[in-house]
Parts: structure tokens; sequence; C-alpha cells
């Protein structure tokens, strides 16, 4: 009759259904010496979990755990309210200042990366542009026409080079 | 905000800045050349490394050995020039100029004009020259990539020969 109950629970348990006070009836029922041979393997499961549950801090926990954290007057506080608030006061600005700046740095990280993609997409678009020797449009189809473009422009810089040249000359004279 | 997080971006600000500047950092010219390729106010040739090896089977006969041993060893040639505010792009052109890669060569200064000859070299190999020419009427920059022989172009011109050249080469040097 128990079993069948508990069988019911534990299955209600293991969906995450049960209330608060169906498990206690399942730990009260899994805390008794005679268990049924089938919900055996259960009962060991649930004395675990009662185990862990009488797990406290061990005595001295807290001035260790604030010697850690470099309050070293520990001892000093008030062990109520004080203790708690010192703690907090002295945790949680560094924490959030630590979080603040991880968001920052990665604030600006993104940043970084949301403002650099215009460049390269600028690339992209201008593929038909000159930006490099590569990639350069040609003005002429025709060789003939280039290469007097290309003689042209040879003449040109030749000749103010040797401009050059001659006002130095001229300048030594 | 909390200080140590305004710590933090004041620490992060100068590197990031660093960082834009590296990015920042590609091939001036080429970027001078792309923002002002479809301007209207500028006249663009611009000739390919492909249309340099179709060069190869033009006739050849008429045209000097100079200039063929020139052209045959440059890879593109792109020109940019305007008539519009002229010393403005001038000015604009030797800002955007990085002089940690362009050396100047030689800057020829009249009283109506200005040009200036820079090149980019590895070596002993020039592998850009570089002209920024100023007068009232116009701006061009030229731009020839390439394997620049200077007393080869300089003796293009006509009657100048490597004499000439040779006291460019000593102007450069006493720079």
């Amino acid at each position: 009759m128990e079993k069948a109950i508990i069988k019911t629970l534990l299955e209600k348990y293991w969906q995450a259904e049960t209330t608060v006070e169906e498990e206690q009836a399942l730990a009260a029922y899994f805390r008794q010496e005679t268990i049924d041979p089938e919900l055996q393997p259960y009962g060991d499961l649930f004395a675990y979990f009662g185990e862990e549950q009488q797990v406290t801090a061990g005595p001295g926990f807290d001035e260790r755990i604030l010697q850690r954290l470099g309050i070293a007057d520990a001892s000093s506080l008030a062990p109520d309210d004080a203790h708690s608030t010192a703690t907090v006061r002295t945790i949680r600005p560094f924490s959030l200042g630590l979080i603040a700046a991880a968001a920052a740095i990665a604030a600006l990280i993104v940043g970084l990366f949301l403002l650099t993609p215009p460049v390269q997409r600028n690339v992209l678009a201008t593929v038909d542009q000159p930006a490099r020797p590569a990639e350069i449009k040609d003005t002429y189809d025709d060789p003939q026409q280039a290469l007097a473009a290309v003689r042209h422009a040879l003449l040109i810089a030749s000749t103010h080079l040797n401009e050059g040249r001659q006002q130095l000359t001229g300048g030594r004279k | 905000m909390h200080p140590s997080k305004i710590r933090q971006i004041l620490l992060l600000l100068p590197l990031l800045l660093l960082g834009a500047g590296a990015f920042a950092q590609d091939d001036a010219i080429g970027k001078f050349f792309g923002k002002y390729v479809d301007d209207n106010r500028f006249t663009v040739v611009s000739i390919s490394p492909k249309m340099f090896r179709l060069l190869a089977k033009v006739q050849w006969d008429t045209i000097p050995a100079d200039v063929r041993q020139t052209v045959t060893r440059l890879q593109s040639l792109r020109i940019l020039s305007t008539e519009t505010t002229p010393q403005y792009f001038y000015k604009e052109a030797l800002a955007t100029i990085d002089h940690k890669e362009y050396e100047d060569l030689v800057t020829v200064r009249s009283y109506k004009d200005n040009v200036r000859f820079m090149i980019k070299e590895s070596g002993e190999t020039i592998h850009e020259l570089l002209m920024i020419a100023v007068d009232n009427d116009g701006f061009t920059l030229m731009s020839f990539v390439g394997d620049i022989d200077l007393d080869k172009l300089s003796r293009l011109s006509g009657d100048m020969g490597i004499k000439g050249m040779e006291n460019l080469k000593n102007v450069k040097r006493n720079k």
C-alpha cells in the first residue's frame, strides 16, 4: 500500500513535479529501517541526499574566508549583521568593477570590429577601382592605344626629370 | 561609471587608435586613386599588368629601343589628372603619401609649376616612380610600377644622356 504511494511520489520526483511536502514524505520513508526491497536502491540515494544536507561550514570558516579576501581584522567585526555587510561591501564593488571593465573591453573590441568592416567593404565595393596594381581597370582595350598612352606618360615624366636636371645645372653655372 | 571602468577605457583607447592606424596604412596612393577614379572632375588613365603583357604583341618596329625596353619592364601605369582646384589636390596627394614608403627623388620648382618625383625602392631596384605635378592649370598624379631604370627614362625625352641622370643621382645622395 505504502509502496504504491511511494512509487507514484518517486515518479513525480523524477519529473521534478513533487512539492516540498511530498519530497519530505519521500525522505521520511527512506529514513525508515525497513524499506521495500524493490525500493532499496532509491533508499541509498535518499540516504546520500540526507547526509549531504547535514554538511555545514566547519568552525572558523567565516574567518578563513575573510582572511582569504584580505580582511585581516575579520575577528574584530561583530559576528552578525556587521559581518555580512562588511563582506558585501568588500566583495561586491570589486566584482562589479571587474564585470564593468570586462564589459567595457568587450564593447570596445566589438566596436572596433564594427568600425573596421566599412574599410573592407569599401575595398570590396571598389574592386573595379585601382586600389592595387592587380585591380587596375584598363582605360584602353586596344594595346596600340595603351602603348601610345604609356609612351606619352613616359615622355612627360622624362621631360620633367630632365627639367630638374637642367635647373640644377643652370643653378651651378 | 565605476572608476576602474574609466581607467580601463583610458588604457584601451590608445591601443584602439593604434589598431585603427594600422588598418589605415593600406597603400596610400592606391587609396588616392580609388577615391578619385570615378570622380568626373578627374581624367583617369590606367593600364593594367594584363595590358602591359598584351603590349608585347604590338608592332614595335617603329618604336625606339629605349622606349621598348622601358615599357616592357613596366607592370602598370595609373594617371589621375584634373583641372579643378589643382593646388588642393596636390596638397591632398602629398598628405596621403606615406613618406616611409616613398622617398623623395627630386623636386622641380619654378615660378609656375611644382613637380615632385618619389620612388619606392627595395634594394637597388626602383619598384615605383610617382610623379606629382601641379601648376595653375592642373594637377597630375602618375604612378609607374615595375622595374624602373631612371637612366633610360631620362633618355626618353631626347638629348639627355646618362650624364644628366648622374646629376640626379648626386642630388639624391647629397640631400
